[in-house]
């Protein structure tokens, strides 16, 4: 089985911290950023088997950095990950409406909720994956 | 207000139309009752006029026949045998019986020989007889006349011997002995009198009782021969100056005097008529006939009818028609008091109706405003409750997943349990913070005052943080200036306190290397404290926003820090600000300054207070 990629943007050091452990104590090559920019930066097609990202983060929120990224790669599965309790739900919404672009729509299908189980956690990566 | 004119308008047009109509009826019926009025007086006013003609020809006639009866008697006496034989006795009986057969009018008969002296006389015995006989009436025109024309005479009114008025009718006695015109010879004249007084009374009793009316009488000459109720003026020529002047005196209107010495005059030719005149301010009907006997204009009767039936109809009808153009007019008012009150009522109603709508309205209004109101309460509390959380999340997932992990990772047992008690403390903070932000905000935050000076309770905070600096970062300086040693304020101490930390955590947080500066001053009747750096400054686009919620986040911020400060300043009736201490470059740091009023803002303490560093 090939180690699968994930890419992890938060803001929050302590979160990359404890996710990126969990991901990569079930075998997983995590990639860590913290601030988006970055991360965009330094994105590349094919690099990754699922991208992680925080919906708030300062500079680039995590939808802009979706759209952004799936013009380099359109193929790439995301699962969003937010601990807000009302956006949690509109973004999901966002995501079914046509407000963006069809073949963006088709990349997500996972949103998850902080403060999750690691074990869930991994749980919802490995689900995610093997579709 | 175009409606409500023209229901004003409306209201107008219909108290002209209620005025018009009783004007209008008002007008119709007072010409109505007027020309009935005029129509009834005019009626009784005729039969009035016919009742007095009637009269005056019935009575004329009744007079006429009476006189003629008279005259017929006198004749039958001229040619009574006893007279032409002078047998006293039965002439006598004749006599008197002629007197007894006429005796409702005349007053006594008489006898004259042919020389005018008194023969016999009706109703006198042989004492009375004495008395009179042998008068000598042969001066008399009742005496001479027939004895001249050897025919019947009607006398003018005569003054008798004993001062009594009356009338007399004579005719001759003829004797018929011979033939041809020398053979009648006149042996006597026999007389019949007429009282006035008689004349009168007989004439008062041919009254019709019901009609009230008055008889007066000429002779033919003129002569005031009877006048009801004005028996003064019985012998009075009626065109003579006594009975002229007292026309004159009772004559309303005065032109009434010519109309009836007019009606007189046209009377005494005989003529038989009648004419309408006021007198003393009434009308009357004055009807008259001449007495005709023997086809001879012996005497004129005048009917006079006053039109008292016709004037008091006329002022029955006339008082009707008042009556009648008071009620109209009171109906007339009462339905424009009625409009009137009508109209008011609508028109307060409408007022009342306006009011309460006006004021249903700005219910309405400020129940929208406060709908609205509280829909962005309700957004800013979603939205605050929504952050909030997620800063809750944030330490919670980080605290979760360290205590999964350090089982898993023994070797980083010590980092791990310092990420898990910092996150600990920041949701503690964060935990703090949301309680100050909902006491701010339920506006339950309570503040223990006391008197202290400022300058002390801002050491004690600067001392905390500048042993925390020297222990972690030495490149920073911190700095109290004292510009005035005493600054008294009444404040809360524990919250200013936290004002201050906040201030000097968030300097000190952007503050790489550098000064901090704290300073405290009196200013007018206000304290400054000013904590300045020279950090990273402010990002200009956030400091329209800075002391809003969760606007100015750091890492370790909740960003509630601000606006908790900028609470706690204003409940002390203070206000904060900030700004960049360079507008064009940055790295220069900012300045954020509260004001506190102050407990007793003396001259002496403030000039007294001198500018010194404590470092």
């Amino acid at each position: 089985m090939n180690t699968k990629k994930i890419l992890l943007v938060d803001d929050e050091p302590d979160i990359t911290i404890v996710f990126s452990m969990a991901l990569e104590d079930n075998g997983f090559k995590v990639d860590v950023f913290n601030d988006p920019l970055l991360a965009l930066t330094e994105f590349k097609k094919g690099s990754y088997d699922l991208i992680l990202l925080d919906y708030k983060m300062p500079n680039m929120n995590g939808f802009e950095l979706y759209t952004e990224i799936i013009k380099i790669d359109d193929k790439v599965k995301v699962c969003f990950i937010t601990a807000f309790e009302i956006y949690y739900e509109e973004l999901k919404k966002r995501f079914q409406s046509s407000s963006i672009s069809s073949y963006g729509k088709e990349n997500v299908k996972c949103f998850i909720s902080k403060p999750i189980e690691l074990d869930d956690l991994v749980t919802k990566v490995k689900e995610e994956l093997a579709y | 207000m175009l409606k409500k004119e023209r229901i004003s308008k409306t209201n107008i047009v219909i108290l002209a139309v209620v005025a018009t109509v009783a004007v209008g009826v008002s007008i119709f019926l007072y010409q109505y009752s007027t020309f009935t009025s005029n129509k009834i007086g005019d009626i009784a006013s005729q039969e009035v006029r016919s009742n007095a003609r009637i009269e005056v020809h019935d009575i004329s006639q009744i007079l006429a026949n009476k006189l003629q009866t008279v005259a017929a008697l006198l004749q039958t006496l001229a040619e009574a045998p006893a007279l032409h034989n002078n047998e006293y006795k039965r002439a006598d009986i004749v006599i008197n019986n002629r007197q007894h057969s006429s005796g409702d009018l005349t007053d006594f008969y008489m006898w004259l020989d042919k020389n005018g002296k008194i023969n016999w006389l009706s109703n006198i015995n042989e004492t009375t007889y004495q008395k009179y006989k042998g008068t000598d009436l042969s001066y008399r025109p009742y005496f001479t006349i027939p004895k001249n024309t050897h025919a019947v005479y009607y006398s003018s009114l005569i003054e008798s011997n004993d001062k009594v008025p009356r009338l007399y009718i004579s005719y001759p006695v003829i004797n018929m002995t011979g033939s041809g015109t020398n053979t009648r010879t006149l042996t006597g004249v026999v007389v019949a009198s007429i009282r006035l007084e008689t004349l009168g009374n007989f004439l008062k009793n041919q009254l019709f009782p019901q009609f009230n009316s008055t008889i007066g009488l000429l002779d033919r000459n003129g002569i005031i021969l009877y006048a009801t109720g004005a028996q003064q003026y019985v012998g009075e020529y009626v065109f003579g100056d006594k009975f002229q002047s007292v026309l004159s005196s009772s004559s309303h209107p005065p032109e009434s005097k010519n109309l009836l010495n007019d009606l007189i005059s046209k009377s005494l030719q005989g003529k038989i008529g009648s004419g309408d005149i006021f007198i003393n301010g009434k009308m009357n009907t004055i009807a008259y006939q001449p007495v005709a006997v023997d086809g001879k204009n012996f005497l004129t009767l005048y009917i006079s009818a006053q039109h008292s039936l016709a004037t008091d109809v006329t002022a029955l009808i006339n008082q009707q028609e008042y009556f009648t153009t008071l009620i109209i007019a009171m109906l007339g008012a009462v339905a424009m008091i009625i409009a009137f009150l009508v109209f008011s009522w609508n028109k307060r109603l409408a007022t009342v109706v306006n009011t309460r709508t006006e004021e249903l309205k700005m219910a309405i209004d400020s129940l929208a405003t406060a709908n609205e109101q509280l829909k962005i309460h309700d957004k800013m509390q979603t939205e605050f409750i929504n952050i909030a959380s997620h800063e809750m999340k944030t330490p919670t997932q980080a605290i979760l997943g360290y205590s999964k992990l350090i089982q898993r990772h023994p070797e980083k047992r010590e980092e791990m349990i310092q990420a898990i008690s910092r996150n600990a403390t920041r949701l503690q903070r964060l935990t703090n913070d949301i309680l100050d932000v909902t006491r701010i905000e339920s506006r339950s935050l309570k503040l223990n005052r006391e008197k202290f000076n400022l300058n002390v309770l801002i050491s004690d905070v600067v001392d905390d943080y500048r042993n925390e600096i020297e222990k972690s970062n030495g490149r920073v300086k911190l700095l109290h200036e004292q510009l005035n040693q005493i600054i008294y304020v009444e404040a809360d101490k524990n919250r200013l306190s936290q004002v201050i930390s906040n201030l000097l955590s968030n300097a000190i947080k952007f503050t790489k290397e550098g000064t901090i500066t704290v300073e405290a001053e009196i200013k007018g009747s206000k304290a400054l404290v000013t904590i300045k750096d020279t950090g990273q400054g402010i990002d200009p686009e956030i400091i329209p926003r800075l002391f809003s919620k969760f606007v100015a986040k750091s890492e370790s911020g909740t960003g509630l820090g601000l606006f908790i400060s900028k609470s706690i300043v204003e409940a002390h009736g203070g206000r904060i600000w900030a700004g960049n201490n360079h507008s064009d470059v940055n790295g220069r740091g900012a300045t954020f300054t509260f004001s506190l009023p102050l407990l007793r803002p003396t001259e002496g303490e403030t000039t007294a207070g001198t500018a010194g560093a404590n470092t």
